[in-house]
């Protein structure tokens, strides 16, 4: 039959047109696999990244279709074998971090746990995410600096995001005298709070005494602020509460001790003005 | 305060001034109001400015598009029912500028400045992680029309109905800002709203484009001036009512 006529060495006319095949339908499964994670990923990745990616997993399936076929075209894969298991593994050992980092960064771009400007804390840096790419995430730190944080980093270590709830609490301490009326303190404290804009009405705030401190009664105030408005919230918020309750008659102390001395007996009045 | 002047122009009522003098073929627009001043130049040969009473969910900064008003008490809300109730809710002013001569229309509306005599708050409506921030207003609920400042305060026509065949206690509402049809005359600020109770938490709020009286000027909507497109005419509220 023409098919089994032998064109060179052992390989047949079939052989030849089975390895044309396999080629064939390697380049149509590479196409339609790249259009199908460019199509997938459009929305989650940058089209530079993206068209990397695709490319890679073009010519991924095409070297994979070609080295399939070699032995049905006359050549022994096992010299390749042996010659590319080395190379394999001296590119493994010197690219492992690459690697890593690029399958980070394609994981990272699938679930999407920061994007792009929002205020982020990944691994002891925190600041603003400039660009997420393939290999590294860009982030600018509250002071500027540009911190490139490898993908492989970001995807071990823990993400704080600060602003992917639409609300978040930030806290304060506010100290007043042990002669003071915490009561009215609070009272004040919370009529600041309320009068303050960007304070969520709910959930609601929270005044209370935390803690009896060493020079003063120390209050715990928690408010509730728009995620993106809360450090304009926590800027402001504290010296108007501070101005509220100083206005109320009460006073935010300072450090102090109070000394007996044993030979006068007498103790010292802690409620003297 | 509402209406349409030619410049220069000076307004001045009840806590809140609005002046545009001229200097050498330029005006100087300047705002007083609620403790804030604000000046700005306009250039341009032939104008005329329009205050008009907008969608009040811009102050304190542009968060949201969404206006929660609570109910100083729960509205309990027979099975299959509608009543129709009233509510205030606070009144935010936008100025715009508005080109005349030729080659006026309504297409050269500006937005130029936007305050509020009322209060100001916001608050959460839903959960911290899947919620939406809103603007904040407590609003008693009245079975007639109330009186009210319409420079602090506007009057809303709600019809509250039930599609459920339970009982439905609510103690809120929310209401979208593209969606609002706002009203005015000298004495009230207005809209029409209808809330339909679909489920245990749920609810639709939606507007009518209807004065509550006769004789009502449509307010200009700052969302068409925005060229903000609205992809939907009613809301769903989904965390609770």
């Amino acid at each position: 039959m023409i098919l089994e006529k032998v064109i060179y060495n052992d390989v047949t006319l079939l052989d030849l047109m089975i390895a044309a095949g396999i080629l064939l339908a390697a380049v149509l499964a590479a196409r339609i696999l790249s259009l199908v994670v460019k199509k997938q990923l459009r929305d989650k990745v940058k089209d530079d990244s993206l068209k990397l990616v695709a490319r890679i997993i073009h010519y991924g399936v095409m070297l994979t279709a070609f080295i399939s076929v070699l032995p049905l075209l006359g050549f022994s894969l096992s010299g390749l074998l042996v010659a590319g298991g080395i190379t394999g593994l001296v590119i493994g050992f010197a690219g492992q971090k690459i690697g890593s980092n690029l399958l980070s960064g394609i994981i990272l771009m699938v679930e999407r746990p920061v994007k792009i400007g929002q205020q982020v804390g990944i691994g002891g840096t925190e600041g603003y995410v400039e660009d997420v790419n393939i290999l590294s995430t860009i982030i600018r730190t509250y002071r500027g600096h540009f911190v490139r944080v490898p993908n492989e980093k970001v995807f071990t270590e823990s993400i704080t995001n600060y602003v992917a709830n639409v609300a978040r609490r930030f806290d304060y301490t506010v100290g007043i005298r042990y002669s003071d009326d915490a009561e009215k303190a609070i009272e004040v404290t919370m009529a600041v709070i309320d009068d303050f804009p960007l304070a969520l009405k709910h959930p609601a705030p929270r005044v209370f005494v935390d803690n009896l401190g060493d020079n003063s009664v120390n209050l715990a105030v928690w408010v509730w602020t728009p995620s993106t408005e809360w450090f304009e919230a926590r800027m402001h918020l504290l010296w108007k509460i501070k101005k509220g309750i100083e206005a109320a008659g009460i006073q935010v102390p300072f450090p102090q001790r109070v000394v007996w001395f044993a030979d006068k007996a007498k103790p010292s009045n802690r409620d003297e003005k | 305060m509402f209406g349409q002047y030619d410049i220069p122009v000076n307004v001045e009522t009840g806590g809140c001034a609005i002046r545009v003098t001229e200097h050498d073929g330029a005006f100087l627009y300047h705002r007083e109001a609620g403790g804030e001043t604000t000046q700005k130049w306009i250039l341009a040969d032939q104008c005329r400015l329009l205050v008009n009473p907008v969608e009040p969910v811009n102050r304190p900064n542009e968060l949201t598009q969404l206006l929660l008003i609570e109910f100083e008490k729960p509205v309990l809300v027979e099975p299959k029912g509608k009543k129709t109730v009233f509510l205030t809710f606070p009144v935010e002013v936008g100025v715009f500028v508005s080109k005349t001569g030729e080659g006026g229309d309504e297409g050269m509306i500006e937005v130029i400045d936007g305050f509020t005599l009322a209060g100001q708050k916001l608050t959460l409506y839903g959960d911290p992680d899947n919620g939406q921030i809103c603007r904040y207003w407590m609003s008693g609920v009245f079975p007639s029309m109330p009186g009210t400042d319409p420079r602090r305060e506007g009057v809303m026509e709600i019809e509250i109905s039930s599609g459920t065949d339970k009982w439905a206690e609510v103690t809120r509402t929310v209401l979208s800002a593209p969606h609002m049809k706002l009203y005015f005359s000298d004495r009230l600020v207005s809209m029409k709203a209808r809330m339909t109770i679909t489920g245990e938490k749920s609810a639709e709020t939606a507007f009518t484009d209807q004065p509550v009286e006769e004789g009502m000027q449509k307010s200009v909507e700052l969302y068409r001036v925005r060229k903000m497109a609205v992809l939907s005419t009613a809301f769903t509220m989904e965390h609770g009512l």
